[in-house]
């Protein structure tokens, strides 16, 4: 399907009518935003344009447009680290339906619960982005900064304890790339880690479960292709995620506690979200 | 040959009593220091805004203060229990501190990541 810019957003084969109707409908629907100047978001459709779901961070400030239940907003909420992301794939010229997940967000004490109400939400919410468009099945990319990350890792690879709620096939299937940057569950020399990410042996302050960890990298999110940046065919992984040197919450390093580095995913200077802009962009035109 | 008096020890009851109160207090350590880096969370909110050093001394204010609370008060139960004097208010002197330590860190937590 093709979109702009060279871009070309690739599906799951379905029924090639529909198919052509939901191009025909992205395509009207870019050109229509290109002559209102209003942004991707507004002009964006979840069944005609790719979705980009952002998860804040711990206290980032929410968003404003509650819709779908109150799930997410449709302006604001993704953070400083994911609303960057958010405007570099935008700038290749692929056209998103963007939000962002409401949840509290909450650190401190309640920040176990926050992150339970944060999947709940992502859950039901991704559960209800793959009814939506019939036989054709959204592509979805999610991103999440610290607690945002740590929701979406959660929510893909909790089953049914302990938040009750469990992802379904085809929302699994939906899901085209995640990138999360700063998660507290990471752990080191994964599949799933960017290769940027920090080298050794380092790992969150909340390492995440082995075998959820594996559930992260089986065959609902990965599959046999040409894997991003590599010669010949591998693995390709729908995650990744990117942890840096010294950033605390991903590393537990307390003589590395430079909170800054954190925060630092977005500068140019550590080159994380332009290669994560850069690996989307690629995933979103790669069959899965 | 001299005589060297021997140390007078507590009754067993009061050594106990210490050494739980020891335990107790490393609880109250771990449980400060949980809230103090749960609060550290709210960085990821603030961007570049956060007063970086400000929570980067908070957390490690925290865990220094817990670790000279902890040596301090080992030390002044053995010592103090070894010359047969009470020695329980030692750990519980420090839990107070780490209380106190914990509420003032995150306080300083919160300032910093707030804009």
């Amino acid at each position: 399907m093709k979109r702009s810019s060279g871009a070309t957003i690739s599906r799951p084969a379905s029924r090639p009518v529909r198919r052509t109707a939901v191009a025909v409908l992205g395509a009207i629907a870019m050109v229509a935003s290109l002559f209102s100047g209003a942004n991707a978001a507004s002009a964006a459709t979840i069944c005609g344009d790719a979705v980009f779901l952002g998860v804040r961070g711990t206290d980032a400030p929410a968003g404003s447009g509650s819709a779908h239940s109150g799930r997410i907003w449709t302006s604001g909420g993704m953070g400083d680290q994911v609303a960057s992301l958010y405007t570099q794939v935008v700038g290749t010229g692929i056209p998103y339906y963007s939000a962002s997940l409401n949840y509290p967000a909450s650190g401190g004490a309640n920040y176990s619960s926050s992150v339970e109400t944060g999947v709940n939400t992502l859950v039901a919410e991704l559960n209800w982005l793959a009814t939506q468009c019939g036989s054709v099945l959204p592509i979805v990319i999610l991103a999440g900064h610290s607690q945002g990350a740590q929701v979406i890792l959660d929510a893909l690879s909790w089953a049914t304890f302990p938040y009750g709620t469990e992802l379904t096939p085809n929302a699994k299937k939906m899901i085209r790339a995640v990138a999360v940057f700063g998660d507290p569950t990471y752990l080191p020399n994964r599949s799933i880690n960017a290769p940027m990410s920090a080298s050794g042996v380092a790992h969150g302050i909340f390492p995440r479960n082995l075998i959820l960890a594996d559930s992260l990298e089986n065959s609902d999110y990965s599959f046999y292709g040409y894997p991003y940046g590599e010669h010949g065919m591998g693995t390709v992984y729908k995650i990744r995620s990117y942890c840096l040197a010294g950033d605390f919450f991903c590393q537990s390093d307390l003589s590395d506690s430079n909170f800054a580095i954190h925060n630092s995913y977005a500068s140019p200077t550590t080159g994380a979200v332009i290669n994560a802009t850069n690996w989307i962009t690629y995933m979103i035109s790669s069959p899965s | 040959m001299v005589d060297v008096p021997k140390a007078e020890f507590p009754d067993p009851g009061a050594r106990a009593l210490a050494i739980l109160l020891i335990f107790a207090q490393v609880g109250v350590s771990i449980l400060a220091g949980y809230f103090v880096l749960m609060q550290t969370f709210s960085v990821a909110g603030c961007g570049s805004r956060c007063d970086f050093t400000l929570v980067s001394v908070a957390v490690r204010g925290t865990l220094a203060i817990a670790i000279i609370a902890l040596v301090t008060s080992v030390a002044v139960v053995i010592v103090r229990s070894r010359q047969g004097r009470s020695s329980w208010w030692a750990p519980v002197a420090a839990m107070a501190l780490m209380v106190a330590t914990g509420a003032v860190a995150t306080a300083l937590v919160i300032v910093g990541t707030d804009y």
